[in-house]
């Protein structure tokens, strides 16, 4: 293995799963024994992965550490590499590198409860996490998921989704924008925003989202108003990036680059950045 | 003391002993720092070369890798560092060095940069002149300081004192057989240009939303030359190059003055040139300082000198600090 800074390492596409019309989820197997062997990660971490000859582009690593051998990432196709993404099949070679940036606080949070608010695919950066959770289920009270997306056939994870529905362990909520739902759609028809405040889960909870900004802005404004405290409120932002490691100058909110201080922020924190993002 | 010319003269030994050197010569009417064969054609003339040694260090565009995808096969771009000397490039360039060094080779190396780094001597020749846009004394350093050579040549009475400044540095005298001197050097030339950093973090720091903003970047045409000749500016693109099966991905220098810079496809956090502006003053004054103790501008004045709108970073900060 050689140690140039941008040099991915290969990986092979394992599975394909499209999740919607524009989001698919691709596992990925890393090509070399050693590299794949002793490799491990954050719930909250990124990668890069590479189409060779498209470009490099910044995705989460949206399964679980405790998952071993393979990682997953959800890829919205929204541009070159993302189409390009969309092109691959089975078999095909990717570049990897990574992990890369700050993670979600887990032990502290030990004892508590916990609410996931995802929107679309805001909900792969949390899926990790709600794994991890739920494999140490006994350690937290109790565990609450808000997931909404524009339309039933927006959902992600709807494997996820069943399996979670079937437990009585967790508290979950799926929601559909107004003019969303089907005849066959059971779950609550209003913005996530909304439908947490509805939900309205103890605010002694810790409270982490992702999804499109316009939500997030709402839902940092609706735990605010259920009386959140805003070191409790955890997100994880984008930013273009580039290099990942805090070196081409390109994701910085103030004096924090979203790749290497974050992408992990509590509301607490942003609310001290400049508000550029 | 010693004269120039003897110095000179030393050159084709140290580029007998493998090292290739890197010096100020004329290109048309331009004094440009270059990698050069015959030292004869070194000029010291100059003020202040018009590109500075990130082109080196961190080259406006390099191969990162090479990939064929027909054999599947990835393979880092080739190893283009070799044991270099730089000589005659000014104070304020070095010190920019110790700046990019900071950022390049800190938690996160660089691979690249650091491997050019690691065999690069700097030997730098201090200013017995000065223009009107050079402020180095403003933000720290000055004609005659060390900071981030590994040799500096201090004039004294028409020749050169030779003062070894970093362990590199005595190695590589010590390899050549250049002796250090001990006399006292010139003086340094007096600058005309003054800017005062006081009060400038602090107020940096809490006024990100000021209708200065808009004011002071309002002749900035976001051309990004200020950008390109900058010596502390290192923001960089990655892209790939291809054919049907076989290309390259390069490094390649960005400048946070292009609206592509943050464009993303969800959204662009940086609307309006003069929240690109700002964020080009915030990155030096303030972001550098918060992160690595250093200010990320050496006082240069290239920004100053090749504007092609005037626009003047001292009369900006001044503009900043100063009340109303
Ligand atoms: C920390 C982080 C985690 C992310 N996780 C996911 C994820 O799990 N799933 C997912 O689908 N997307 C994720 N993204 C967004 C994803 O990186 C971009 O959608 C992708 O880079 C677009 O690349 P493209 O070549 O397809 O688009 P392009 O053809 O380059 O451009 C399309 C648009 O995307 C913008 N863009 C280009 N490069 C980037 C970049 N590196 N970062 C952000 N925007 C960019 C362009 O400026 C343009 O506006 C994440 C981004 C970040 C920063
Ligand atoms: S050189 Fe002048 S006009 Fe061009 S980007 Fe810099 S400040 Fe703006
Ligand atoms: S992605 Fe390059 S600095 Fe963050």
């Amino acid at each position: 293995m050689h140690n140039e800074t941008f040099v991915p390492t290969l990986a092979t596409i394992e599975d394909i799963r499209q999740e919607t019309p524009d989001i698919r989820s691709l596992r990925i197997v890393l090509d070399d024994e050693g590299f794949r062997q002793n490799f491990t990660f954050k719930h909250g971490q990124f990668c890069l992965i590479s189409v060779f000859g498209a470009g490099e582009a910044v995705f989460c690593l949206a399964s679980p550490p405790l998952w071993k051998d393979f990682v997953e990432i959800t890829v919205k196709e929204v541009g070159k590499v993302t189409s390009a993404i969309h092109d691959l099949e089975v078999g095909d070679k990717v570049g990897f590198r990574g992990p890369y940036g700050n993670s979600f606080p887990f032990e502290e949070n030990f004892g508590r409860n916990i609410v996931f608010v995802g929107g679309g695919i805001g909900i792969a950066p949390l899926r990790p996490l709600i794994w991890q959770t739920l494999a140490e289920r006994h350690k937290f009270k109790d565990v609450y998921i808000i997931y909404g997306a524009r339309s039933v056939s927006d959902l992600v994870y709807k494997e996820d989704l069943r399996k979670w529905a079937s437990r009585d362990d967790i508290k979950l909520t799926t929601t559909v924008d107004p003019g969303g739902e089907d005849e066959a759609w059971q779950g609550e028809v209003g913005l996530v925003p909304q439908i947490l405040e509805k939900v309205s889960p103890p605010t002694d909870s810790v409270l982490v989202t992702c999804g499109p900004l316009v939500m997030m802005k709402f839902v940092f404004l609706s735990a605010r108003k259920l009386g959140f405290d805003p070191n409790d409120v955890i997100t994880t932002l984008e930013m273009k990036m580039k290099c990942g490691v805090g070196t081409c100058g390109r994701c910085n909110i103030g004096n924090k680059y979203v790749c290497r201080d974050g992408p992990v922020f509590r509301l607490a924190e942003m609310e001290k950045l400049p508000n550029e993002f | 003391m010693k004269q120039l010319q003897e110095i000179l003269s030393a050159i084709g030994s140290w580029q007998a002993k493998g090292y290739q050197v890197i010096a100020p010569v004329r290109r048309d009417n331009l004094i440009l720092l270059a990698r050069i064969e015959d030292p004869s054609l070194i000029n010291l003339d100059h003020i202040l070369t018009v590109n500075t040694l990130k082109d080196f260090m961190l080259p406006r565009c390099e191969t990162i890798l090479r990939f064929d995808l027909e054999k599947a096969c990835v393979e880092p771009g080739i190893d283009d560092s070799l044991p270099t000397i730089i000589f005659g490039s000014r104070p304020c360039d070095a010190a920019a060095l110790s700046i990019l060094d900071s950022i390049l080779i800190g938690d996160v190396v660089d691979s690249r940069y650091a491997k050019r780094r690691g065999q690069t001597v700097v030997l730098t020749v201090a200013c017995s002149r000065v223009d009107g846009a050079c402020f180095c004394k403003s933000m720290g350093y000055g004609p005659h300081d060390p900071t981030g050579s590994d040799i500096i040549l201090l004039p004294s009475q028409g020749g050169y004192l030779v003062r070894l400044i970093s362990e590199k540095g005595r190695q590589f005298a010590s390899d050549v057989g250049l002796e250090p001197d001990d006399a006292e050097a010139d003086p340094e030339p007096e600058l005309s240009r003054r800017v005062s950093t006081d009060g400038l973090k602090a107020w940096l720091d809490s006024n990100f939303e000021d209708p200065k903003w808009q004011v002071i970047s309002e002749n900035c045409v976001s051309c990004g030359t200020c950008y390109y000749l900058c010596p502390t500016c290192h923001c960089f693109d990655i892209a790939d190059e291809a054919g049907i099966s076989r290309g390259v991905r390069l490094r390649i220098w960005d400048c946070c003055s292009f609206s592509s810079f943050t464009k993303m496809a969800s959204h662009q956090p940086r609307v309006g040139k003069y929240a690109r502006y700002r964020q080009r003053v915030m990155h030096k004054f303030k972001y550098t300082v918060d992160n690595i103790g250093k200010v990320a501008c050496v006082g240069d004045g290239r920004c100053i000198r090749y504007c092609p709108y005037g626009v003047d970073i001292t009369e900006i900060l001044k503009a900043l600090v100063s009340g109303g």
